[in-house]
């Protein structure tokens, strides 16, 4: 009972982190005139929990992440492409994962990332039925794997100190 | 030592996403393959709404549901968003564009703004489910709104 509540805590704490990071990533200036480039900088959360506990707790927080956002956001139709490009990442991620038995964060991070763009992109096409949607698959391809080189790196370093303060599961 | 493999596959496969991408970019964004558009398609949730003549000098609002709206204006050539309900504003801020075959989107009022060169016919030549959905436009009458 003890440590479910102190899993309960903590991976509450890890949603609030990505929930505030996700808000105030929104607010920063584009890089690129083009949506869907961003630094996915919430994304390092999900990659961290995955590591520090396991697939289910880490799908759990990104699903919360992506609700709450919605919510608080308002956004109907961004909510639609967080879904598609987490749910996409997340399922690239944890096949890597397990393929790599936990090494190589950053290849999986760099994965995830482009992924998550391709779901984004998959979802433009739906709602949008635009093919004119896939002439930003360039950009976003680059942007993947620049921002999932980032992510991963912060998540790898995290996770290295966060698991010496005790926070596995 | 089987991770590793798999690790230097995936580089490699990584490195051949960086390497097309860059290619595909230059090639898109690249002068050669840009056309000066003389005329704009306007899609609203993948219908479309309004064909318009990049000489035209002209600025008109292309109304959504809930108060969404976007304003477009034509001006020397080119075509532009000046003002929008979105957030954001990523439409806007992707500026004037007189050449395809990148579009415009605004993603959360779902509109696209194609620009296509004449002469050449479509210069996207995929969209031949768009140019079908043109012509059933008029039976379908669920075009949110064109207002001047």
């Amino acid at each position: 009972m003890n440590t479910n509540i102190k899993k309960l805590t903590t991976l509450s704490m890890f949603t609030a982190v990505a929930l505030t990071i996700f808000v105030i990533e929104s607010y920063f200036p584009p890089l690129v005139p083009i949506s869907g480039v961003k630094m996915g900088l919430a994304n390092v959360v999900t990659l961290l929990v995955f590591i520090l506990y396991n697939k289910k707790d880490s799908f759990t927080v990104l699903m919360l992440r992506i609700v709450l956002a919605g919510i608080i956001t308002g956004q109907a139709v961004g909510f639609f492409y967080s879904l598609a490009g987490g749910i996409a990442c997340f399922l690239v991620m944890a096949f890597f994962y397990k393929v790599f038995k936990g090494k190589y964060i950053v290849l999986i991070s760099m994965l995830g990332a482009i992924f998550h763009n391709l779901g984004q992109i998959a979802v433009a096409f739906l709602i949008l039925k635009s093919a004119g949607v896939f002439f930003y698959l360039p950009v976003l391809m680059i942007s993947g794997l620049v921002t999932g080189f980032f992510t991963g790196s912060v998540a790898y370093g995290l996770s290295k100190r966060l698991k010496k303060l005790g926070f596995t599961g | 030592m089987k991770e590793k493999k798999i690790a230097a596959v995936v580089g490699i496969f990584l490195g051949l996403v960086f390497i097309i991408s860059m290619f595909f970019l230059i090639k898109i964004y690249g002068t050669s393959s840009m056309k000066e558009g003389s005329y704009a398609k306007i899609y609203q949730k993948g219908r479309f709404v309004k064909k318009i003549s990049m000489e035209e000098e002209t600025t008109f609002i292309i109304e959504g549901k809930h108060g969404k709206y976007n304003k477009v204006q034509v001006k020397d050539g080119a075509i532009g968003i000046v003002e929008a309900s979105c957030p954001d504003f990523l439409c806007g801020k992707m500026g004037f564009l007189s050449k395809g075959p990148i579009p415009i989107t605004c993603l959360p009022n779902e509109l696209v703004i194609e620009i296509y060169n004449e002469g050449e016919g479509a210069q996207n030549t995929y969209n031949n489910s768009n140019e079908n959905k043109e012509a059933g436009v008029n039976e379908q009458e669920e075009i949110d709104g064109v207002v001047y």
